[in-house]
């Protein structure tokens, strides 16, 4: 399904990583980790964004609002942390295949309207917030060298947690219509 | 003719004082914390006097609120705190405004 194919790249990715960690290849550096976790994060504000600018549905835009809102402040934190770590987060395969599954999610969104667009935006939130919470438990707390980073990580998973959860309440709202 | 000036209190109306005041709710007036992480309210419920203080800290990396009929603290971002004076006898819901299926209660009770 259409749906499924720009997140699908990015969970192919992902689920490589995990085989990655299992010892086949290493797993991601810490440089690359902060680069995955900024991106992750960017791809999802970008797409918030979006929605509360176009979406006409008041849970829709409150749902957008709040991923914009709490996306933007780990990235803040992460970059933060980053600095004061001397860690540069260092571009890789990942973060490149995130950005460019974001890049093409918000142009097919960019093609929808009204209940089209929220019901595509919320179904590829779920499938998104899946994806990274399976990347968060499977590669990212078990690969991260740094305690204070791996802190972060294991900080911030309650609140990919919920999303994925409130993601999941609303596209059932929005399936039921 | 001896006159005496008194330049403080008796004694003994010190002592009343003291005892009015270990006797009056001011005294034993608490401040009780709520803790905000892993997107809930811990505890999920607290129980205060009337006079008590809650106060609520932010320690997840996202903002919250603390939002009930009466009262709203506005953005805590991550470290941020709200401090709230309760009076009356009653329960209070609240909840998050952002993350509307945080929720607590407090439970004022003489």
């Amino acid at each position: 399904m259409m749906s499924r194919m720009i997140p699908l790249s990015a969970l192919l990715v992902i689920g490589s990583l995990a085989f990655a960690h299992e010892g086949e290849v290493p797993g991601p550096s810490d440089a690359q980790i902060a680069h995955i976790v900024v991106t992750a994060n960017s791809v999802d504000v970008d797409a918030g964004k979006l929605a509360r600018s176009v979406s006409r549905n008041p849970e829709v835009r409150k749902f957008a609002e709040q991923m914009v809102t709490d996306h933007t402040a780990v990235n803040q934190q992460a970059a933060a942390l980053a600095k004061k770590l001397g860690v540069s987060p260092q571009d890789n395969d990942t973060s490149k295949s995130l950005k460019k599954g974001g890049d093409e999610n918000i142009a097919k969104l960019k093609k929808l309207k009204g209940e089209k667009f929220d019901r595509e935006y919320v179904s590829n939130e779920v499938t998104y917030h899946e994806a990274v919470l399976g990347a968060i438990d499977q590669v990212l707390i078990p690969s991260a060298k740094n305690e204070e980073l791996k802190g972060l990580i294991i900080q911030v998973r309650p609140a990919i947690a919920a999303h994925l959860e409130h993601a999941k309440i609303l596209k059932k709202e929005l399936d039921g219509k | 003719m001896n006159r005496h000036i008194a330049t403080r209190p008796a004694p003994g109306i010190l002592a009343l004082c003291a005892g009015l005041w270990l006797c009056s709710p001011l005294a034993y007036a608490k401040t009780h914390i709520v803790r905000i992480e892993k997107m809930a309210f811990v505890p999920e419920t607290v129980t205060v006097a009337p006079g008590d203080t809650i106060e609520w800290r932010n320690a997840d990396v996202v903002p919250h609120t603390v939002t009930a009929e009466d009262f709203d603290s506005d953005t805590l971002e991550s470290s941020g705190r709200f401090r709230k004076k309760l009076k009356g006898s009653k329960e209070i819901p609240y909840f998050c405004r952002f993350h509307p299926m945080m929720k607590g209660m407090i439970r004022i009770q003489k």
